[in-house]
């Protein structure tokens, strides 16, 4: 008892300090939950998010007691929807001290319809962002003759200032790869605005493999009417010819022949596969020459299976995934395709990404196939990925079964949420990113999926292999969720703290969610502070390509979770 | 496994020292005694419960025990002695190539009471080529007035094996010196010098030291050397300038040496290396506390030489208590001088300086033990320093020594622990999961275990996950002397040491 007495005399004066400053701002607030026939609902979980924690708070029978009046508050119960509630959102809310949540029953009709948001940057603002980007980023370069940025900050003054970004790359002493990145990106803007210009500058790439793979970057960005495809498809094989190093120059005849299939001149493709495929089948699987076995295998992998298959035997560890699910991507058996995936994401093989393509791809044709298959994939959260998307995929042909998908990704979620540990990016994120399919197949679920990603953003478990915070990760599911409800995004931002990073990187994903949760004023006095330099190179650049995108482009750009993307038809980039 | 046993060495030789240090030196009135963590016999039960599914596993199959979890033996060696020592007997280990059960084996000597004079004798020959040191370790345990039992362990340690060899090697010359020197069989002891001078002679030894980097040379030598019979010399080991390992192997813990004659030599050493790894300043700087006890204002002068600033201000912090004995005040200036300095170091100099060993915020961490022993007045100061330091390591890839800083802040302030340590529970990397949770035994030990419960079996590559973390954990827990543990608790590795004597047990 005295060394309590004695431990008071000491705490006293900073435990009255801390009350008397909290008694002036903060308020407690009792949440009372209920059902929609006003039976009260118990068994709750309910976590608190505020101040950069999520704190979980253990409510009494129906009621829950938050000890502050700002915030977000999130709940789950078994049998209900997940719901939840802004704190503090109102100055004028004289329910301040009770307030009443209804819970619905899953599958029970009646929750929150949303309006998307249209694009939220104003034109004016939109000018100002660009023109910031633009002069800060040239005028840097310029100014200071800078010749050592990293490779994808020249990719990016390609992109934003071709012409003269090329004449500069003539006249200063930059990395052979920078500038190549550099050179590239310019042509690739040029090719729509000024085709020729854009072929003359192929001829600064003296090697044959790196003009090549210029061209072939070249082809897959042109439009469909372009008048320089010709000339760059005879290029293109020029180049080739010219390569010395085997491996190389059947990976580049692989690019040319899936060039043409993909333009319909099936038999210029075939010219290739029949004239390469001999030597193909010579170079050992393993190292480099791994990847034009892999090429040529996708090529033939409708016509000559068992031959394809043998040419992805043997390939290293680190390639097989890639390989395995390119072959399954050009499939068209589904049994064949059923097969490869079965050897994806198995053991230390990390296979989702590709298993997603894929079966988007298998969905165009086989749904159930589709869906049957998801199972290959090891990670609960990816499977719900994928149910996502081959929903999406299939929404229109066969939205019963989509909606199905769908169903079936919220459950992964919930299966995923029970994982003891976080690996990169959270279910929360990728529920979030379903949002938009959410909202095109059955709108009304959107009010629950957005509560649900809430939740499934939380710390569920406090170990994670990742290298992402809480914060990074529910900053992520706000902006999603901004173009629903800006309200809850704007409170999920402020309860996790700054989204603007003010030191270390700022990264793509980081620029975009500012966009949809920063006031426009602060981002643009953030960007034109920031140095053009290092990682910042990336942030800079997505509010480029942000601010000239169109609606549905930049609603892409936000809801995408990183590190996945939404399939667009292709294997990969080039 | 080679860098865990290495640590696990480094870290019981840390140990060691903190024990030792409990009663020497430093003025204790001067001190304060540390609040009061977990207790032993709590920490004894929490690891008793941690163990004890490994345990249930062992009694169902023996044989993959071992390799599945190379240190349980060595840790339930502490909590239930019988038990262990019945496994190893009954449980030979298959694989003697593979040492899984010598450290199990030292544990358990410190036990020899609890266990039957058979089972000491097999344990010892289970030892192998370590029989020597583990009759050591049974003799440092057993009562003066068991002789006959004392003089047959005595016996035991120095058997030759089972096949009569008798084949020795330079690891075991200190323990069967001391063995035969105990021993009072003249026969016995001139058989051991007789066996030491035979391996030097064969030439084995200077094929040993062929094998040994210079720099580590003269400090082979100067630990064997002294078993040599004449005429053998150490290869060019000579050298006038020293690094900490050869300091303390040839003056400081040179038991033939006299103050005085440790005090003569060190002033001829004409210059002291720090090295050239933050982990090796680190040690050297942490060895000055010890020249200090001997010469502080040597010790300070070395100081001054130091590479890098955190190992500069490490290394005056731990002259300060020996300082103090002199001049109370100026250690205790020195000592604010050096948090002052670290709170303007520039995030340059943090840099230069981490490199996996530690950060200044743990140099200021781990000094606020030295801070409460000679100016405990200005600890909340040297507290907000530290917190100050650590703010930016939770975020920067670094949580492993932000969770060791507030580890070191818990038992001073308590509340600015849980401040730190609230907003860093969410997100913890499994690959720092040893450190969270030993910082959580500082700050909120009644959530220990309901926390290493929720470990992941694995982590993202498939590597084990609570087997390290219970490697990095257990041996903290099982640290008898209560102060010694705070300290442990903080201690991002094993070369920042606290000096002798400061740690005050209440």
């Amino acid at each position: 008892m005295n060394s309590i007495a004695h431990a008071m005399i000491l705490v006293r004066p900073l435990v009255l300090c801390s009350l008397l400053s909290a008694c002036q701002h903060a308020y407690s607030v009792e949440i009372v939950l209920q059902d929609s026939r006003a039976n009260p609902v118990a068994q709750a979980q309910a976590y608190w998010i505020h101040d950069g924690y999520a704190e979980k708070l253990t409510p009494q029978n129906n009621s829950i007691m938050v000890p502050g009046d700002t915030g977000v508050l999130v709940i789950s119960a078994e049998g209900y929807q997940h719901n939840g509630l802004v704190l503090g959102n109102s100055a004028n809310d004289d329910s301040r001290s009770e307030r009443l949540i209804t819970m619905r029953r899953l599958g029970e009709s009646g929750g929150k319809r949303y309006q998307s948001r249209t694009y939220p940057l104003d034109p004016k603002l939109k000018a100002r962002l660009q023109s910031v980007v633009e002069s800060k980023c040239w005028a840097q370069v310029k100014a200071k003759q800078l010749t050592n940025l990293a490779p994808y900050a020249f990719q990016f003054l390609g992109h934003m200032v071709p012409r003269e970004l090329t004449a500069y790359l003539d006249n200063n002493s930059v990395d052979q790869n920078a500038a190549g990145m550099g050179r590239q990106a310019a042509i690739r803007r040029l090719a729509s605005v000024d085709p020729t210009a854009a072929l003359e500058q192929l001829d600064a790439f003296k090697d044959s493999m790196r003009k090549s793979m210029m061209i072939s970057g070249l082809l897959s960005s042109l439009p469909a009417s372009s008048p320089i495809a010709d000339t760059l498809e005879l290029q293109f094989a020029d180049a080739t010819r010219t390569i010395d190093q085997p491996a190389l120059r059947l990976a580049s005849w692989a690019v040319l022949a899936e060039y043409y299939i993909h333009k319909g001149k099936e038999d210029k493709a075939q010219t290739i596969i029949q004239r390469n495929l001999a030597d193909v089948r010579k170079l050992p699987a393993g190292g480099w020459s791994g990847f034009p076995r892999s090429l040529f295998a996708a090529l033939i992998v409708n016509d000559q299976p068992d031959v394809a298959r043998q040419l992805v035997q043997g390939i290293d560890d680190n390639e097989k995934a890639r390989a395995i699910g390119r072959l399954a991507f050009y499939a068209r058996d589904p049994k064949l395709v059923s097969e490869l995936l079965g050897e994806l994401d198995k053991g230390r093989v990390i296979g989702y990404p590709y298993s997603t393509r894929v079966l988007c791809e298998l969905a165009k044709g086989f749904p159930e196939a589709a869906i049957e298959n998801v199972k290959t994939i090891g990670e609960a959260k990816h499977r719900a990925w994928a149910l996502g998307l081959i929903a999406k995929q299939i929404s229109s042909s066969h939205p019963d079964l989509a909606r199905k998908a769908l169903v079936a990704a919220q459950t992964e979620i919930d299966s995923a949420n029970a994982a003891r540990l976080k690996t990169f990016i959270s279910p929360g994120e990728i529920l979030a990113g379903l949002l938009p399919i959410a909202e095109e197949l059955s709108p009304a679920s959107v009010d629950e999926m957005i509560w649900q990603s809430v939740w499934s953003a939380l710390p569920h478990t406090r170990w994670s292999d990742g290298g992402e915070t809480f914060s990074m990760r529910m900053t992520g599911v706000a902006a999603a969720v901004a173009r629903y409800d800006a309200e809850l995004a704007s409170a999920l931002a402020r309860a996790v703290g700054p989204v603007i990073q003010v030191s270390g990187q700022f990264g793509a994903k980081d620029a975009i969610n500012s966009i949809v949760l920063q006031e426009p004023e602060s981002l643009v006095a953030f960007v034109e502070e920031l140095p053009f330099t290092g990682p910042n190179v990336r942030g800079v650049e997505a509010i480029a390509k942000a601010v000239v995108a169109s609606q549905e482009e930049f609603w892409e750009m936000v809801s995408q979770p990183r590190f996945l993307q939404y399939p667009n038809g292709k294997f990969e980039e080039r | 496994m080679l860098i865990q046993q290495t640590t696990i060495a480094s870290f019981v030789a840390l140990v060691f020292g903190m024990t030792c240090a409990m009663n020497t030196l430093v003025p204790q009135a001067v001190a304060q005694p540390l609040p009061v963590g977990t207790p032993y016999e709590q920490r004894i039960e929490l690891v008793r419960t941690i163990l004890e599914p490994i345990r249930s596993e062992a009694e169902e199959d023996a044989s993959e025990l071992r390799q599945r979890h190379p240190s349980f033996l060595q840790f339930y060696a502490d909590i239930d002695p019988a038990w262990t020592a019945n496994f190893i007997l009954e449980n030979p280990n298959p694989n003697k190539q593979i040492l899984y059960d010598n450290n199990a084996i030292m544990a358990l000597m410190k036990h020899a009471t609890e266990l039957s004079p058979d089972v000491i004798r097999q344990l010892i020959d289970a030892a192998q080529f370590m029989r020597g040191t583990a009759a050591l370790n049974a003799l440092k345990s057993l009562p003066e007035d068991q002789l006959e039992l004392r003089n047959r362990v005595i016996a035991w340690g120095l058997e030759s094996d089972e096949k009569g060899n008798g084949q020795i090697y330079p690891t075991m010359f200190a323990a069967l010196r001391e063995l035969a020197e105990l021993s009072s069989d003249a026969t016995i002891q001139q058989r051991v010098r007789e066996q030491i001078a035979e391996y030097f002679h064969s030439g084995k030894y200077l094929e040993l030291l062929k094998g040994i980097e210079p720099h580590n040379r003269a400090a082979y030598f100067a630990m064997q050397g002294p078993f040599a019979p004449e005429g053998i010399s150490g290869l060019g080991a000579e050298t006038d300038s020293a690094d900490a390992h050869l300091l303390a192997s040839t003056i400081l813990r040179n038991d033939q040496l006299s103050e005085d004659e440790k005090r003569s030599k060190l002033a001829q050493v004409s210059k002291y290396s720090f090295g050239t790894q933050s982990h090796e300043r680190l040690n050297a700087a942490s060895q000055l506390g010890t020249v200090a006890v001997l010469d502080w204002k040597l010790a300070l002068k070395w100081a001054g030489q130091a590479p890098d600033v955190a190992s500069r201000i490490w290394a005056k912090l731990t002259i300060a208590p020996a300082m103090a004995k002199d001049d109370s005040q100026a250690a205790a200036e020195m000592v604010m001088e050096c948090y002052e300095e670290l709170s303007n170091s520039s995030s340059k100099s943090s840099s230069e300086f981490i490199a996996f060993s530690a950060s200044p915020a743990n140099v200021a961490g781990m000094g606020l033990f030295i801070v409460n022993a000679i100016c405990p007045e200005q600890i909340d100061k040297c507290v907000d320093i530290t917190v100050s330091l650590a703010k930016d390591l939770r975020t920067k890839k670094m949580p492993q020594f932000y969770y060791c800083a507030m580890a070191a802040v818990a038992p001073f302030s308590p509340q600015k622990a849980r401040d730190m340590y609230l907003p860093s529970s969410m997100d913890v990397q499994v690959s720092n999961a040893g450190e969270f949770l030993k910082a959580v035994l500082a700050i909120e030990p009644e959530s220990f275990l309901s926390i290493l419960e929720t470990l992941p079996a694995q982590d993202r590559s498939g590597n084990a996950v609570p087997i390290r973390v219970h490697n990095s954990v257990i041996p903290t827990l099982l640290i008898k002397e209560q102060a010694a543990y705070n300290a442990a608790l903080a201690n991002p590795n094993s070369f920042l040491q606290i000096p002798d004597g400061v740690l005050i047990t209440p």
